[in-house]
């Protein structure tokens, strides 16, 4: 299931996810652009870390991640929108 | 603000079109408070005032109340957190978002929403309880551990995070002190505005502010410093996370 796309300050990106059973086993980012070389380089080096804080949480151990800017959120964002498409709670 | 916000409702005296109605005015707000505060947009009453062709009076009464509260929370920090001393003119960025979200849930709450939670690009403002039961449990992402949280706390009404992890250096010291920065800060309380604002302060101030917010009544602090080390304040209530899977 992907997720929308979202709009972050610099740039736009969209998440895959991938559910068997109740368990989140896959994620990957499908729609990725970035407004300039440096966001690209920061992305690069952020969605390899969130997509392992949300296989590790499995998105139900917190309510809420603080700290959280720009890439992270348009990527939580949307990893919840695909769950929500799927009703995985 | 440049950022995602989240609106997480749980639970309401209202129906599910009415939820809707109140997330979509909560959402309306806060992109007024966007259009008024922006200092990326060039046109934006922030932006006329910094560069001195819109008088305070002439502004929105927002910027007032917003100035009043950053002028409050310089004096409560010690002047680390100091909204004048920016680069560019007097600018509310530190405190504004978390402000924002804060008055968000206000209005969520005065709809009669009773569990809600609005993330503001991590700055986070709580009512109630998740339908869980028992606090909010918000997770601190580590400054560079790549695989991990730092830690998970629990929260009753607000939480923000500063830093200077994922965009690169971004925070300014009012002081124009040298010397290595913290690595993370995050700042728990009643009100997100300050917490926003105290956050930034610990961020810059390191361990000197920490002992200021500290001594605020009902503010706490967590750090991480350039080193790795970590220190907290009495009130921060951190989750156990490996028990509790």
């Amino acid at each position: 299931m992907t997720g929308s796309t979202y709009n972050y300050s610099y740039g736009q990106l969209a998440v895959r996810v991938t559910v068997t059973g109740a368990k989140i086993t896959g994620l990957s980012v499908v729609g990725l652009q970035t407004a300039e070389s440096y966001s690209q380089q920061i992305a690069d080096q952020v969605i390899p870390m969130l997509r392992q804080e949300v296989l590790a949480a499995q998105s139900v151990r917190v309510n809420g991640i603080s700290g959280a800017s720009y890439t992270a959120e348009a990527y939580v964002s949307s990893v919840q929108s695909a769950l929500n498409k799927l009703h995985f709670k | 603000m440049g950022t995602v916000v989240t609106f997480h409702v749980e639970a309401s005296h209202l129906s599910e079109a009415n939820v809707r109605e109140a997330i979509a005015e909560a959402s309306k707000m806060m992109h007024r408070h966007d259009d008024i505060f922006s200092t990326w947009k060039q046109e934006s009453p922030m932006s006329l005032l910094r560069r001195g062709e819109l008088s305070l009076d002439d502004a929105p009464s927002e910027i007032a109340e917003v100035l009043a509260l950053c002028a409050e929370a310089r004096s409560l920090s010690g002047g680390w957190f100091d909204a004048s001393s920016m680069p560019g003119g007097i600018d509310p960025t530190g405190l504004v978002k978390g402000w924002s979200a804060e008055n968000a849930l206000g209005l969520l709450k005065d709809a009669g929403v009773t569990s809600a939670m609005v993330n503001a690009g991590g700055d986070i403002a709580c009512l109630g309880s998740p339908s869980t039961g028992g606090r909010w449990k918000i997770g601190i992402r580590h400054p560079w551990r790549a695989d991990a949280l730092a830690c998970v706390l629990e929260v009753n009404d607000a939480v923000a995070t500063s830093g200077e992890y994922e965009r690169g250096r971004h925070l300014i010291d009012p002081i124009g002190r040298l010397g290595r920065q913290p690595a993370a800060a995050t700042v728990t309380g009643p009100s997100l505005a300050f917490a926003d604002a105290f956050a930034t302060a610990v961020a810059v101030g390191g361990d000197e502010a920490f002992a200021i917010v500290a001594s605020l009544d009902r503010y706490d602090a967590y750090l991480i410093r350039a080193d790795g080390s970590e220190e907290s304040t009495e009130g921060i209530c951190l989750v156990n996370a490996s028990a509790d899977k």
